[in-house]
């Protein structure tokens, strides 16, 4: 079966966990964050996306994920930590090392790594084929999921 | 100046709107339109925020979590907005 073709928002996985029909949580790490797989019923290892976007959902803490997750009483969950890569890279320490970046903060500190979500954001925006969206449009969509939300709260 | 996003940067900003509105979509839609008023006000060309390299900013949003990092390119003589982050605690609010 192919995890990756299902799907599931938050609203759904809201009511499958008050409904006791979530039979496993895994969070998966990937490059720069985690992202969760869902078992319910026939269901396999359906991803969490967001609600508006559609897209998979990246919690880029753990912490975010484990709140999200306390959120909806979901307390026991599978960890796979093989394919996560953190945001920076452990470092070795090495005086001549130290004493340089120390120099280079002095000097420049704007010329510090850039955190991997936003190299990733840079590339993507060099990328013939990057996807870009006017301001107009954007306000335009922000609107529509603007409604959605006041209308979430007003049922609340 | 023209404001342009990166569709990824939008749903970047969704997903955290998301994830505050499981608290408050109130708040939700109180930090999103915060962030996209400050977005707005680079509009009138005011260099502002914090250079982090390869000529991006960082624009922190005062009284939230929440980092929009843009450039400005000369070439085509736009602002681009290309990711939204999310930091652990609230930035303090701006004067």
């Amino acid at each position: 079966m192919n995890e990756a073709q299902q799907k599931l928002n938050h609203a759904t996985l809201a009511q499958l966990a008050r409904a006791g029909a979530v039979t496993e949580v895994r969070a998966i790490g990937q490059s720069g964050g985690w992202v969760l797989a869902v078992s319910f019923g026939a269901q396999s290892g359906a991803r969490l996306c967001a609600q508006r976007s559609g897209e998979e959902r990246v919690f880029a803490r753990f912490e975010s994920l484990v709140s999200y997750l306390k959120g909806l009483k979901i307390h026991r969950f599978e960890v796979e930590a093989q394919r996560f890569e953190a945001k920076s890279a452990p470092s070795r320490r090495r005086p001549d090392r130290a004493e340089a970046l120390r120099r280079v903060h002095r000097a420049a500190a704007i010329e510090a790594p850039l955190p991997p979500a936003l190299q990733a954001a840079l590339q993507e925006a060099d990328a013939p084929a990057a996807q870009w969206l006017s301001h107009k449009d954007l306000k335009r969509e922000w609107a529509a999921a603007r409604e959605s939300f006041l209308a979430e709260e007003a049922s609340l | 100046m023209k404001l342009r996003w990166l569709r990824r940067a939008f749903n970047e900003l969704l997903n955290h709107a998301d994830e505050i509105a499981l608290v408050s979509p109130r708040a939700a839609v109180e930090v999103t339109d915060r962030l996209l008023a400050a977005a707005e006000a680079l509009r009138d060309g005011r260099v502002t925020g914090r250079a982090v390299g390869s000529g991006l900013r960082e624009l922190r949003i005062g009284g939230t979590r929440l980092s929009l990092f843009y450039r400005i390119n000369e070439e085509t003589e736009r602002l681009e907005a290309l990711h939204v982050a999310q930091a652990p605690e609230p930035w303090p609010e701006q004067r």
